[in-house]
């Protein structure tokens, strides 16, 4: 499986114009979103193959994302299942949190803002659904 | 759940895959009805196997689009305050309940894609471009059109609406596990005067991180059952990839119409389960 990151198609960035999110960001956000998923995904693979050999140490049962994590066991179906889906959860709250140091370089403060509103939606989301 | 089952939710995810990425919808629509119907998942699982399967396509995807600046990044976090928001809500609203009533929901939601999707055809390149000189506004944008050879540039008008739009889609969204692009982009479209190809990418840009505000509601409940998942992912993964790949070719008025029966069935079985 391979996303490839298509840069052929030519850009015109006009010089003090503002219509892109400077490139070098875009580009950045654009490598996370994929290194995210392909990390997910070879996690998850993983999770599968020592599932399918008989590695399950815990049986699947609720727990929250900080239990999975501070519990980790990298033997076991279960949680080597559940780390990846954690990863990939985490994916785009990175890509937010890249569009917000983006934004901040290029001076943004409105961008910076509205991401840092978009951050602290998700994050209540994470927390509340912990507590 | 035997083995064999995961093999078949797999090949499901693949299928699924491939048809979100030919349909131009995210799939989810149609992943839930097969893992509730042949597998008899329970409805909540099946929406959280489908939210996580919807942030694997649209990072995936929208990588490609972001690389290729194709995507509104401005507009897309203006609106995912939104669709955060909505998403939140639909999460709550769904683990409260019952798996019978949200499966009604779904049908009539389901209904109404379908709907979108035979309409769907008809849309044209709807946005207003302006000139080389004129002012994008705050949150306008531009792209090359390879298809036009030029340089598309816009800029973007009744934003509430956007908002409004988009606090649906993403209240939708975290309800029933699917991505919502069906609703974000005729409203950016029409409403908002972006062009089709920007709005298709900005609204698979704003999906994941949409999709991630409900899906830690989920992960919480416990409704993300870890084996369906992974498999589900990377097959739903594999599919978009290939389905990516034969894409463009396929672009007919016919297989929108036969899926948007497909979906009209689907949601008399759900509706009726």
């Amino acid at each position: 499986m391979k996303f490839q990151i298509e840069n052929a198609t030519p850009r015109k960035n006009h010089p003090g114009s503002h219509q892109h999110v400077a490139e070098k960001t875009e580009r950045l956000i654009s490598r996370t979103l994929l290194s995210g998923v392909l990390i997910s995904s070879f996690i998850m693979l993983y999770g599968l193959i020592l599932y399918f050999s008989g590695h399950t140490v815990h049986p699947v049962k609720s727990q929250s994302m900080i239990e999975v994590i501070v519990h980790f066991h990298p033997l076991d179906s279960t949680s080597v299942l559940f780390m990846g889906v954690i990863v990939l959860m985490l994916t785009p709250v990175v890509r937010v949190i890249l569009a917000i140091v983006g934004f901040a370089q290029e001076g943004e403060g409105r961008f910076v803002l509205v991401s840092i509103g978009v951050l602290l939606i998700l994050l209540f989301s994470m927390i509340f659904s912990i507590g | 759940m035997n083995p064999l089952s995961y093999v078949f939710i797999f090949l499901g995810g693949i299928i699924v895959g491939i048809l979100g990425a030919l349909l131009g919808i995210g799939g989810g629509i149609f992943f839930i009805p097969f893992l509730v119907l042949i597998f008899h998942i329970p409805m909540h699982q099946a929406i959280g196997t489908s939210i996580v399967t919807v942030i694997a396509t649209s990072s995936a995807v929208a990588s490609i689009n972001v690389g290729r600046g194709w995507s509104n990044i401005r507009l897309g976090m203006t609106l995912e305050l939104a669709t955060t928001i909505g998403a939140i809500f639909g999460g709550v609203t769904a683990n409260l309940i019952s798996g019978a009533t949200l499966a009604k929901i779904f049908s009539i939601i389901a209904v109404v894609i379908g709907f979108l999707m035979l309409r769907k055809v008809e849309t044209h390149e709807h946005a207003k471009p302006i000139r080389e000189e004129e002012d994008l506004g705050k949150l306008g944008g531009s792209f090359y059109d390879a298809a036009e050879g030029k340089e598309i540039r816009y800029r973007v008008k009744k934003p509430g609406i956007g908002l409004v739009a988009s606090f649906i889609a993403g209240n939708i969204s975290g309800l029933l596990g699917i991505g919502g692009g069906v609703i974000k982009v005729p409203a950016m479209n029409l409403w908002c005067n972006v062009p089709i190809k920007a709005a298709t990418a900005t609204s698979n840009f704003m999906i994941g991180v949409t999709a991630v505000a409900s899906a830690f509601i989920y992960f919480a409940a416990g409704q993300i059952e870890p084996r369906i998942t992974a498999v589900a992912a990377i097959g739903v993964l594999l599919g978009s990839r290939i389905g990516l790949m034969i894409g463009d070719r396929l672009h007919s008025r016919w297989i929108t119409t036969v899926f948007a029966l497909l979906l009209f069935g689907l949601a008399v079985e759900m509706f009726l389960r």
